[in-house]
């Protein structure tokens, strides 16, 4: 009983101060480079295409961090984990850097032998690393919907790959799928996040904070 | 006979820590168990305790040296952060495992 009520408290308590949306759109600006950069590789080239993304992924991290210091903390409070869950994130933080060596390792490998690869070994390999590494963040973060999130994500390749080919969408359909995705996780993301501002007035540092105490 | 404070008779669950007993400060306890440490928004926010609650709970377990309190500067704003000492740790382990032995013994 007092067990059930120890572990339910671990768990609101890392959801309480940390699935606040934020990572569903810090996630979802990374997703947008899937699904911009092979647009704006017709004209920036591969590279630049992508390298556009980094500031611009940055610029979203800043601006979330500034939310979550402005607008989040002085509702939420803050919390400094417990040895259990930080054990846990960094279980996870280092599950996520072998899954992206993989990944960048296996897209170079595709991106040089393409045309002997060919096929849709690249596809399902993408679908593999996406599923694989949502499931381990959902897993690892008590946070479900990430398992959809790497669903949809999963699918979306293939899906893709068949708009592409039946000639409803250009660059292997990566602008429709991503972008979707992208935009999905976004919604979902902001939701949640007007959700806690709206639910939690903010508190300060109340009495506690005067000389009474 | 051991010295087991559950056999003293009279009064049976006299052994219980009656400062992490009362649902309020049990509530702070769990709350600060399964963390390094919080601020006060944060427990409040957690336990639903209002500020005076809150104030007067942790007073007690302070001065039981159960919990610390220590004032912090976040930017120019003052934050209190709280956590659970090692004697509170303790405290609240002996209190689960009584309490789990004590309500595990009992039959339907």
């Amino acid at each position: 009983m007092i067990q059930k009520e120890i572990d339910r408290a671990e768990r609101g308590t890392f959801h309480a101060a940390y699935d606040l949306g934020i990572w569903d759109i810090l996630i979802a600006s990374f997703l947008s480079m899937f699904a911009f950069a092979p647009l704006l590789s017709v004209s920036m080239g591969d590279f630049w295409a992508a390298a556009v993304f980094v500031p611009i992924v940055g610029a979203v991290y800043l601006t979330l961090l500034l939310v979550k210091r402005r607008l989040l903390v002085p509702r939420i409070g803050v919390v400094r984990l417990g040895p259990y869950r930080q054990a846990r994130l960094r279980r996870l933080s280092v599950a996520l850097l072998i899954v992206n060596v993989v990944a960048l390792a296996a897209g170079t490998f595709f991106a040089v032998r393409f045309e002997a690869v060919g096929g849709l070994a690249p596809v399902i390999f993408l679908s593999f690393i996406l599923l694989v590494g949502f499931s381990l963040a959902a897993y690892s973060l008590d946070i479900p919907r990430f398992f959809l999130y790497g669903l949809v994500l999963a699918v979306g390749p293939f899906i893709g790959e068949w708009l592409w080919r039946k000639g409803y969408a250009s660059h292997h359909g990566w602008p429709v799928v991503f972008g979707t995705a992208a935009a999905l996780m976004v919604a979902v993301g902001l939701i949640k996040l007007i959700a806690v501002v709206r639910g939690h007035a903010p508190l300060g540092d109340g009495p506690l904070a005067g000389e009474d105490r | 006979m051991t010295d087991d404070p559950r056999n003293r008779g009279a009064a049976p669950l006299d052994w219980i820590d009656s400062v992490i007993h009362a649902p309020a400060r049990l509530s702070i306890v769990i709350q600060l168990y399964v963390v390094e440490a919080m601020d006060a928004t944060f427990l409040v926010n957690r336990t639903g305790l209002t500020w005076g609650n809150l104030s007067t709970h942790l007073t007690k377990l302070e001065e039981s040296g159960y919990v610390e309190v220590e004032k912090e500067f976040r930017g120019k704003k003052p934050c209190t952060m709280v956590s659970l000492t090692e004697k509170g740790r303790e405290a609240f382990r002996r209190y689960r495992a009584a309490m789990q032995e004590t309500l595990g013994s009992l039959s339907d």
